[in-house]
């Protein structure tokens, strides 16, 4: 078994830094402590050749951190990365093959304008489909109407979210946006693709978070707040949109689930906090029931209920999530599992969950193309 | 906008595929695509570069195989369109 041990976080926002320099900012603190025992580094992050003209990040990084001669790789799974970059170093010590690794999770791509920074995140979309126009959003919108059409849920469910994230972003420190918007503000905000507006999706954003994760066996060397990664799961579905058969359910979100729910034998009911990938407010809602939180049709019903608040019976994104804490795509996943060790860990100060022992983490990449499952456990 | 079509099984799709995702054989031909029924479309206020500042974006059953095409005008819901490429990619216009 694997624990993470330590986390440290930059703020997320539009950051003056360049990429290697939030990087280091998020890794400083964790190398500070422990940089003779990490073995190993494991650098999330998708886009630093499109963004900021770079490629090899991960010894970069390495040798900015003076730790010239330790091993790493990059994690590139589009918003995925940063799930899949814990999984990675989950294996790599679990197999033995790392005793104790940095993760850094990391993006920088604020200063560009929006087309063009549209333009290279449809980049991951197939010729044939991203030639017709589409941008992610775009999709958000479909799987919007589509959802809303087949569940009779009320536009105001969705928009509800983007309520509740900011509300929570509004409480964390290291988000993007700090501030509570209303639900009329929501919904006169700039439609983006319709019907979803601009506060129900996640702002472009800089910004790392730094993850030390060590074996179960090796914690005591590694303070005395811990948390145990007791299973991972991971799936892919089909890259090609038009080849989906629902717009309503993503397959690489339900099996993901299903995996790591088995491997930890543990069931969504006891998870305390959720983080789940809300690059659009409707996504939170369709993979709280993929993932298992809620019948598939009903998570509408939890959002307009309270029930996924803080103070809820399920609280999902307590960070604010993508949507308000903001989406550095190599640093998203991460973060989640960042949140959550603050939660089990009792750190989360004014967005702390009572008695949080179990938690769970959802990182997506690509609209679906796959997605990273985790549960987490333990707090000692 | 071509349909990609496996020789073998006959199953159709958008998305070039060097193997069937059907039958596993590897021999397809090309079927040029003209027409499709509107099932959904969202208008696109924020866009991709080099894309039009503001367009409809549709989704297409052609033959069904889904499809994505570019509008600049509103589409009604089961309606039949024309299909043809510029520039960018597919556009499609009222039949």
């Amino acid at each position: 078994m694997s624990v993470i041990s330590d986390v440290s976080f930059t703020r997320f926002g539009k950051r003056p830094e360049g990429l290697l320099d939030l990087a280091a900012e998020s890794a400083l603190p964790i190398v500070r402590r422990y940089g003779k025992d990490i073995d190993f580094i494991v650098f999330s992050n998708s886009y630093s050749g499109e963004f900021n003209d770079i490629s090899g990040a991960n010894n970069l990084i390495s040798t900015r951190l003076s730790m010239d001669e330790v091993p790493s790789l990059r994690i590139d799974n589009t918003s995925g990365s940063g799930g899949s970059a814990v999984m990675v170093a989950d294996s790599l010590i679990k197999s033995g093959n790392a005793g104790s690794v940095l993760v850094i999770g990391a993006e920088k791509m604020t200063g560009y304008p929006t087309r063009k920074s549209t333009r290279i995140i449809a980049s991951l979309l197939n010729s044939e489909e991203r030639s017709a126009g589409i941008s992610l959003p775009s999709l958000a919108a479909f799987m919007t109407r589509a959802y809303l059409k087949e569940f009779d849920a009320p536009r105001e469910s969705v928009a509800r979210v983007a309520v509740k994230n900011h509300h929570n972003g509004s409480l964390n420190p290291y988000a993007h946006f700090q501030s509570e918007v209303t639900l009329e503000e929501v919904m006169a905000s700039r439609v983006i693709a319709d019907p979803l507006r601009i506060f129900e999706f996640c702002p472009v954003s800089d910004g790392a978070v730094s993850l030390l994760m060590t074996s179960d066996e090796n914690r005591d060397s590694f303070g005395k707040d811990h948390v145990e990664i007791l299973g991972t799961g991971y799936s892919s579905g089909t890259s090609s949109l038009s080849y989906r058969d629902s717009l309503t359910s993503i397959g690489s979100v339900r099996r993901s689930s299903e995996m790591a729910f088995h491997r930890s034998k543990l069931t969504p009911n006891y998870m305390d906090v959720v983080e789940l990938h809300d690059m659009a407010a409707i996504l939170e809602i369709i993979e709280s029931e993929d993932a298992g939180f809620f019948k598939k049709g009903h998570g509408w019903e939890a959002v307009m209920k309270g029930e996924t608040e803080i103070g809820g019976s399920r609280p999902i994104n307590t960070s604010g999530g993508l949507n308000s804490k903001g989406h550095p795509i190599g640093a998203s996943g991460v973060a989640q599992a960042g949140e959550i060790y603050l939660q089990i860990t009792g750190k989360a100060e004014k967005r702390q969950i009572k008695d949080a022992h179990l938690g769970f983490s959802l990182s997506m990449a690509g609209f679906g193309n796959n997605a990273t499952a985790i549960v987490y456990g333990g707090a000692s | 906008m071509n349909i990609n079509r496996c020789r073998n099984c006959g199953t159709r799709f958008l998305v070039a595929r060097s193997i069937c995702p059907k039958c596993g054989k590897e021999n397809f031909e090309q079927v040029p695509a003209a027409s499709g029924i509107v099932l959904e479309s969202v208008e696109l206020i924020a866009t991709p570069d080099p894309y039009p500042d503001r367009y409809y974006l549709v989704l297409l059953d052609v033959d069904d195989v889904k499809a994505f095409c570019r509008s600049q005008e509103k589409l009604r819901e089961g309606s039949t369109v024309y299909i043809r490429d510029d520039d960018l990619g597919p556009i499609c216009t009222r039949a």
